[in-house]
């Protein structure tokens, strides 16, 4: 009942007082868009998740400590010249009143984060949404496409190729086309985790690989060894039992004749003592010399040994190359179903194969950073021949508003606008509880007033006079 | 040096001229009834010496002008010479409830001294009743600058009517200045039932303190409480 009466209240406020509350609303709004014009622009933030490789990295000098996550950050410290920092400046037209400053200043808005060992994060903070994301994928494919050994190469990462397109991405249909992906890539998804996970199952294959190589190696290294050794020992044993053949023959034949001999005769008979004479003599000549050396039958064992263990090694070797191969097929199955998220989209699937045919892929020798930035939801880290430092993990695909009052104002300003209003409008209902009759009107007069009647109203005069 | 000759001016205003509201008093209804009533309530009471009414209201549309007149009507149904004169200098009403009437001097021309006093008064058929309006609205500078000179007008008329009923600016509006505060009482407040909020009575009978003397509940729709209210005087 008292809400119908304040509804009705509502209702019955004159007119000026309703325009009052309209305007005190239109005022907070108004208020809160003149402060807002005066605010520093709005920046967002976007990130990319970098897999970082130590065994493909150079080795820190031995003066500098690094601990883990210390070495990616130095890594890529090293790789990301103010060079490289102007050329994406110039190339994405930042900072255009910095005269000479364009690299510290992109340098300050840019965060290299070792989350873990073998992944390193990189931040980078702008004022504008997609050009934010564009430029993170800038730095992290810069990274991706550094090569141990070949850091100068500035050609090699189109570099020079820069400078005279400065087309930063603004334009709204960027942004729609990027939408997608980035809500699809907002959260880590299933894919990606599963791709981390191969890329690590991967790596741990080519430890366990490159393991089983070197330790085939030494095995037949050591094998060869004692093959030769066998073989050496094989023949001087044949050499020396070739040298004693004619005497041990020839004993044979004169212990043979001697035994015929002293059938018929006793033995001090000549022709028997002569036959021992030549027995003795040919014993003698036969131990004058060298003693044939026995067979290698240890080295033999050990061969054999080493044999199997080397057949062992060779099948662990092909069940991890059979392993990889699988990794791999599937690491770049897990890419191709990432990269073709947007390519769903009917109006990149145009483009899709226009980039497959001409437009290389930010790993390749000569890509152009410019394409490969501007279109940085497609581009991919180098899995080629060459050993990389850091892969791609997780691309930027969208970039977050900082924490900016911009953010919470309109909210607060929805609702204290209205609130305004309506809290002005109680205090009216409040300030205007009019005097309803005459027995009312007489609580509020103070007692030497007198009440000296009432006047019927009068359709006449009501709002005329 | 004023001009004018310093005579009342008879004015011959058709009765189709006047607001219909203005007239209740001289007629046989409800209202009339009524504003007799309150006629014959203070013309009981003593309270009116000079016999000035300050006719006023918390806020502008209570009925200011509507009582005055009706209360100056019914005065002259008793014989007495009545003298209703607008101080609204700021906002003056009486030239347009008066049919659009044309008036060669007022009672800004007279406390500018531009003109006499009675060559601001005008009558309409009651020779009874007076007129004085204002003809030109005075800015607020202008007001305070002349107010002063309005003692004197009232005295004018004080000797020269019986009664003088004023028809001032809101208690609360900035209208009501430092003159008012200090020279209009006794003061009638007219409040309108339904429309006037009860906290500007509160603050109005404040403002005005001891100089307020009665209050009129105008436009009332619930004649029983009206009724027992006026018959327990």
């Amino acid at each position: 009942m008292r809400i119908i009466l304040l509804f009705g209240r509502l209702i019955a406020l004159p007119l000026r007082h309703r325009l009052i509350a309209a305007g005190t609303v239109v005022a907070v709004i108004a208020g809160y868009l003149l402060w807002a014009s005066h605010l520093p622009p709005q920046e967002y933030t976007s990130s990319a998740l970098l897999f970082f490789d130590r065994t493909a990295a150079p080795k820190p000098d031995p003066g500098i400590v690094h601990n883990d996550q210390t070495q990616a950050m130095e890594l890529a410290k090293s790789i990301l010249s103010d060079d490289r920092f102007n050329a994406i400046c110039q190339h994405f037209g930042l900072y255009p009143d910095s005269n000479g400053g364009e690299a510290a200043r992109f340098r300050s808005n840019l965060t290299l984060f070792g989350e873990s060992t073998s992944s390193l994060r990189v931040t980078w903070r702008g004022t504008d949404r997609s050009q934010t994301v564009a430029v993170t994928n800038t730095v992290a494919v810069l990274l991706t496409s550094w090569v141990p050994g070949a850091s100068h190469q500035d050609s090699e990462l189109g570099l020079t190729k820069l400078a005279p397109t400065p087309t930063p991405i603004t334009s709204t249909a960027a942004m729609e086309q990027k939408r997608p992906v980035a809500a699809s890539l907002t959260k880590p998804s299933p894919a990606k985790a599963r791709l981390a996970k191969v890329l690590n199952a991967e790596m741990e294959l080519r430890v366990l690989l490159a393991a089983a190589d070197k330790g085939l190696a030494a095995l037949g290294d050591e094998a060869h060894r004692l093959e030769a050794s066998i073989a050496q020992a094989n023949a001087e044993r044949q050499a020396s039992i070739t040298a004693r053949q004619p005497l041990t023959e020839q004993l044979a034949t004169e212990k043979k004749k001697l035994d015929l001999l002293r059938v018929r005769y006793t033995d001090a008979y000549p022709d028997v003592e002569t036959a021992q004479e030549r027995i003795t003599e040919t014993q003698q000549r036969l131990a004058a010399m060298p003693d044939v050396r026995p067979a290698p039958d240890a080295e033999h064992a050990r061969l054999i040994a080493l044999t199997k263990e080397m057949n062992r090694l060779g099948a662990e070797k092909v069940r991890l190359s059979g392993e990889l191969s699988k990794n791999v097929k599937l690491e770049t199955a897990l890419r191709n179903q990432e990269v073709d998220v947007p390519a769903t989209r009917p109006e990149q699937a145009s483009t899709e194969p226009q980039r497959e045919q001409g437009k290389p892929r930010l790993s390749d020798p000569v890509a152009p950073l410019a394409l490969a930035a501007s279109g940085s939801q497609t581009v991919d880290s180098t899995d080629g021949e060459q050993v990389r430092a850091f892969k791609i993990l997780e691309r930027a695909a969208n970039a977050q508003p900082t924490n900016n009052p911009r953010r919470l104002l309109p909210l607060l300003v929805a609702v204290a606008g209205p609130l305004a209003g309506v809290l002005y409008l109680l205090s009216a209902v409040w300030w205007f509880h009019t005097v309803r009759n005459a027995k009312t009107l007489e609580r509020i007069l103070p007692e030497n007033v007198a009440y000296l009647g009432a006047i019927p109203a009068m359709d006449t005069w009501r709002h005329s006079i | 040096m004023p001009i004018g000759d310093g005579r009342l001016e008879a004015v011959d205003l058709p009765r189709e001229g006047l607001h219909s509201a203005l007239l209740f008093a001289n007629e046989q209804s409800p209202a009339g009834a009524s504003y007799q009533g309150v006629a014959d309530r203070l013309l009981a009471d003593g309270w009116w010496n000079p016999k000035r009414i300050f006719v006023t209201s918390p806020t502008v549309g209570d009925g200011k002008t509507c009582t005055a007149f009706n209360l100056a009507w019914a005065l002259t149904t008793r014989g007495a010479s009545v003298l209703l004169a607008e101080l609204n200098f700021e906002r003056p009403r009486f030239s347009r409830v008066l049919g659009g009437l044309q008036i060669r001097f007022g009672i800004d021309s007279a406390i500018r001294r531009l003109a006499n006093p009675a060559d601001s008064v005008f009558s309409i058929r009651n020779k009874l009743l007076s007129f004085s309006a204002v003809k030109n609205a005075m800015r607020m500078g202008e007001v305070k600058q002349h107010l002063p000179h309005l003692a004197s007008y009232l005295n004018w008329g004080g000797n020269n009517f019986d009664w003088l009923i004023l028809d001032c600016p809101p208690v609360l509006s900035f209208a009501w200045n430092h003159w008012f505060r200090a020279c209009a009482r006794p003061a009638l407040l007219v409040v309108r039932e339904q429309r006037t909020p009860a906290v500007q009575v509160r603050q109005a009978t404040s403002r005005l303190g001891a100089g307020l003397k009665g209050v009129l509940l105008n436009d009332v729709v619930d004649e029983g409480i009206s009724d027992r209210t006026s018959d327990a005087d």
